[in-house]
């Protein structure tokens, strides 16, 4: 066998260079498919870190969009909530002040006593004690009038207030009749109430024209004795027709406050 | 001590009024005595189940129309209150 060519130069040289192209070409080949699946890489992870920003710049936004529309909500809701809690007491507040003022008008005390015990006492009394105690019957009538009257304001006052938030007709209705109702009970009591004012006047005009005390309280007990007869049967008419209409009121006023809560 | 009940109004048969007050000490018996007149008229009354009748004062008779028309009034006043 001829092994001549294994201490050829040339032999040698070909099979390096056989060898080194070969690990040439693989350290190619290694290196493109190497780079090409690094920048692919690279490139879903520039993709994912801008899909990542879009995600948190819309979270960002949407969170902003929720606080607002949560803020809104929030003061609706308080701003309601105050409507209803103001309309409740406006309502809570018109039926109180109405029933105050028709007790006003109820329980007006008209009689002073100031001439009542004076057949009992003549001895005792004399024409100057008997003046004074028709003056301060007077000031305690007049100071009926006027505190009956600041009722009254508080009342319209609240009507208003009732009215600025439920103007309903129905409920307007009542308190027309209502009003009307109160209106003569106010007349019927005033009337009374003006007309001890002037017996109390005439019979001190009497006295101080020495007029017999006597006879002046006796003519004033007579003429107060029918006032107030009237007065009492005005005052039960008026208050037949007020709680008719106060039912009814009720009614209407308790319904709207149920519906208040829902 | 006499409580005040109200003012009530009694149709005389001669078509006057008599007034005055209406009181009582217990809510059982009621007294009714005219001021608005010289007619001295006063008595007193009470209610069963059978109404209103007469149960004191003067001897002479009082009409029962008079008590009647009393007892409606103090009846209608108390239910006012």
């Amino acid at each position: 066998m001829n092994t001549s060519y294994l201490v050829d130069f040339k032999y040698w040289l070909i099979i390096l260079i056989e060898i080194v192209g070969f690990v040439v070409i693989s350290l190619k080949l290694f290196a493109k498919s190497y780079s090409s699946e690094k920048g692919k890489n690279l490139a879903t992870k520039e993709d994912i870190g801008e899909i990542t920003q879009i995600v948190e710049s819309l979270k960002a936004s949407l969170t902003i969009k929720t606080e607002e529309i949560k803020s809104e909500l929030s003061y609706k809701n308080e701003h309601l909530i105050h409507l209803r809690a103001s309309e409740r007491a406006a309502i809570i507040n018109y039926y109180k002040a109405t029933w105050v003022l028709v007790l006003g008008f109820t329980k007006a005390d008209l009689i002073k006593h100031e001439i009542d015990n004076f057949d009992e006492e003549k001895d005792k009394h004399s024409s100057a004690k008997t003046l004074a105690y028709l003056a301060d019957g007077e000031l305690m009538l007049n100071k009926m009038k006027e505190e009956l009257s600041n009722l009254k304001y508080l009342r319209d006052i609240s009507e208003s207030e009732l009215m600025f938030f439920y103007d309903e007709p129905e409920l307007a209705a009542i308190i027309g009749e209502l009003n009307l109702s109160l209106a003569e009970f106010e007349r019927a009591l005033f009337r009374s109430v003006n007309l001890l004012l002037q017996i109390f006047s005439e019979t001190s005009t009497k006295i101080n024209n020495r007029v017999s005390l006597k006879d002046a309280i006796i003519d004033a007990k007579r003429t107060r004795s029918d006032v107030l007869a009237n007065w009492y049967e005005d005052r039960y008419t008026s208050l037949t027709f007020i709680r008719k209409f106060t039912k009814s009121l009720k009614e209407i006023l308790h319904n709207r406050l149920t519906s208040l809560t829902v | 001590m006499a409580i005040l009940i109200l003012y009530a109004k009694v149709r005389l048969p001669d078509g006057s009024l008599a007034t005055g007050p209406v009181t009582t000490q217990d809510y059982q018996e009621f007294l009714f005595r005219n001021t608005g007149s010289g007619l001295d008229l006063y008595f007193y009354l009470q209610k069963n189940d059978a109404g209103w009748f007469f149960s004191g004062g003067p001897t002479i008779n009082i009409p029962t129309s008079f008590i009647d028309q009393v007892g409606q009034q103090i009846d209608q006043e108390l239910v006012a209150r």
